[in-house]
């Protein structure tokens, strides 16, 4: 038996700790579902209106076609879920006294606070890769039927798809970041969805000051980055689409941070 | 790494110096200092509230002292960067996920400090969990939780074990078991540390007891220490001519009580000593017995109100 202490321990040990608990295994894979549901469903509609209009294939068609490639509803709905699944991830373990016997059979705090940063982290990315992939190939694939289908050669179309992969753990960080600070289960779980779902809605497009403020928030900045219109978004004030990822990376890597360091110190 | 506990030559394996934790203004230990040996079974004992919970979490660097230190074999705990292998707790039962089972609660745990997995089905078994290993504990009395706490404490096959009122909640054969474990653990040499607000229990249990009023030490001594400190000797007489006896015996130097108009309460003489005294002037008895207290009344004695001075500690 070895009593070094190896950091892939942790990383497996946390990767059990998600695991192992009903609300990830049964949760995550529903959501995969219901976020593709909600896209493929978006693409019938679609060849459904472009039917009714008469379009045809050609011109900015396939932009509008990208739009059902990962909807805002979808968004929503992976957003939510990340956000609530990363903060329970934290509040589940403060609030149930767990943290007491974690942190005694690991007295270094930041080690296992980093190593569930990690795990979290990389299971959003790959369920965002996932859903978000199987999102565009089944959604143009309905729309190809008819030739309305935009290849992932499509201007912006890559960023339809990647943008989704980076939204997902950047929500579930911001959830573990607001638990280790709130430590509380029902505010976090109120808090979460209020920082990342509703406060976007109450700032306005329409006022450049608000709009400023609004664009460095996930969700819009999400929207921005699947903004595919060769026209951009026509709003009074429109981030670059740099500008946009940037937003996403400081969240990540602001969340990350708190969430790591914020049980350091103080009484558990 | 020293995992040889044979090669051990330090002695002392928990060192409580001068510790003193407040929340607010609250005092929960006051300049707190003990040691605890491996060896032996070492009782920690106080009523409830009287910071023993405080001083483990200290120990377990799970709360930040306010002053002084606390250290396992020479180090704070939180400079270990694993601990399984280093000390083994149970603080409290309750401290597990609901929603996991036992099996997956101890793998977390046991992945983390680089355990192998079949470890975890050893300790179930060992403390009689084998068949509820794939229950969730969110189901589990909170005996079984205890049991599975005792599983967690003995995962990584520690030198230094600290368990907080572990018999709580645990039946009659349940105690026994966890007597005979603790017992057989400090056989192998291991330093085991054991809290109780229950005098009784550790009577059966510790060689050692470490005892706390109010956040701070009332006494650090061997049991059999204690229990003779703590028993205040006295006897108790019956006689028709009160005063003349109890005359006789102030001028021996025994200090009195008088409990009612023929009987005296001595201390200070033994019974064969009065008894002398009497028959030489002649003086009638119709009783003469020693009463001597239970541990659990000097426990109390000690305990209750820690504003009398108890002699023999240094403060």
């Amino acid at each position: 038996m070895t009593a070094t202490a190896r950091f892939r321990h942790l990383l497996g040990a946390e990767w059990t700790k998600l695991w192992s608990l009903r609300s990830t295994y049964l949760v995550l894979p529903l959501l995969a579902l219901v976020v593709v549901g909600l896209n493929a469903f978006d693409a019938i509609g679609h060849l459904d209106f472009l039917d009714r209009i008469g379009a045809k294939p050609g011109g900015d068609v396939e932009s509008g076609s990208l739009d059902s490639a990962f909807t805002l509803n979808a968004s929503l709905v992976l957003l939510l879920a990340a956000g609530t699944v990363g903060a329970s991830s934290i509040v589940s373990e403060l609030g149930s006294g767990l943290v007491r016997t974690t942190f005694v059979a690991v007295p270094d705090r930041r080690a296992v606070m980093a190593a569930k940063v990690a795990v979290v982290t990389a299971v959003f990315v790959v369920l965002g890769a996932v859903v978000s992939s199987l999102s565009f190939g089944i959604s143009q694939a309905i729309l190809a039927t008819e030739g309305f289908g935009a290849p992932i050669s499509y201007p912006g179309a890559w960023r339809v798809v990647a943008a989704p992969v980076v939204l997902a753990p950047v929500a579930a960080l911001v959830g573990m970041a607001i638990g280790a600070v709130v430590r509380h289960t029902a505010t976090a779980m109120a808090a979460t969805p209020f920082l990342l779902g509703i406060l976007p809605t109450f700032l306005s497009d329409r006022y450049a000051t608000a709009a400023r403020i609004k664009y460095l928030l996930p969700l819009p900045a999400w929207q921005r980055l699947t903004n595919t219109s060769p026209f951009g978004m026509n709003l009074q004030y429109e981030p670059s689409i740099t500008a946009s990822w940037i937003v996403l990376a400081a969240w990540a890597l602001v969340a990350a941070t708190i969430a790591v360091s914020v049980l350091q110190r103080g009484d558990v | 790494m020293r995992r040889d506990r044979s090669a051990l030559t330090v002695v002392v394996m928990i060192d409580v110096r001068h510790l003193t934790k407040r929340y607010g203004g609250t005092t929960a230990v006051d300049d707190l200092s003990f040691t605890v040996q491996p060896g032996h079974v070492t009782g920690f004992l106080g009523p409830n509230g009287a910071g023993k919970t405080t001083t483990l979490r200290v120990i377990l660097g799970l709360h930040a002292p306010t002053s002084g230190t606390a250290t396992i074999d020479g180090r704070p705990f939180r400079d270990r960067p694993r601990g399984l292998h280093h000390v083994g707790a149970l603080l409290d039962a309750q401290d597990v996920h609901p929603g996991r089972t036992a099996t997956a609660h101890l793998w977390t745990l046991a992945r983390s400090n680089g355990i192998p997995r079949r470890r975890v089905g050893e300790v179930l078994e060992e403390v009689g969990l084998g068949s509820a290993a794939r229950r969730r504990v969110g189901g589990f009395s909170l005996g079984m939780k205890q049991r599975l706490g005792i599983a967690t404490a003995l995962l990584g096959d520690p030198p230094v074990l600290l368990f907080d009122e572990p018999v709580n909640g645990l039946d009659p054969e349940g105690v026994r078991w966890v007597r005979d474990l603790f017992r057989r653990l400090a056989g192998e040499g291991r330093t085991v540390f054991v809290s109780s607000h229950l005098m009784s229990e550790m009577e059966h249990t510790a060689d050692h007891l470490v005892v706390v009023g109010r956040g701070r030490l009332v006494a650090a001594e061997p049991l059999g220490a204690f229990a003779a400190r703590g028993t205040r000797r006295c006897v108790v007489v019956r006689t028709p001519e009160p005063e003349l006896l109890a005359s006789l015996l102030t001028a021996a130097g025994a200090a009195l009580q008088v409990e009612d108009a023929e009987t005296l309460t001595v201390t200070g003489l033994d019974a064969a000593r009065i008894g002398e005294l009497a028959f030489q002037r002649g003086v009638g008895l119709y009783e003469l017995s020693t009463r001597t207290a239970s541990l659990e009344e000097a426990f109390m004695e000690l305990t209750v109100d820690r504003s009398e001075h108890v002699p023999g500690v240094s403060r």
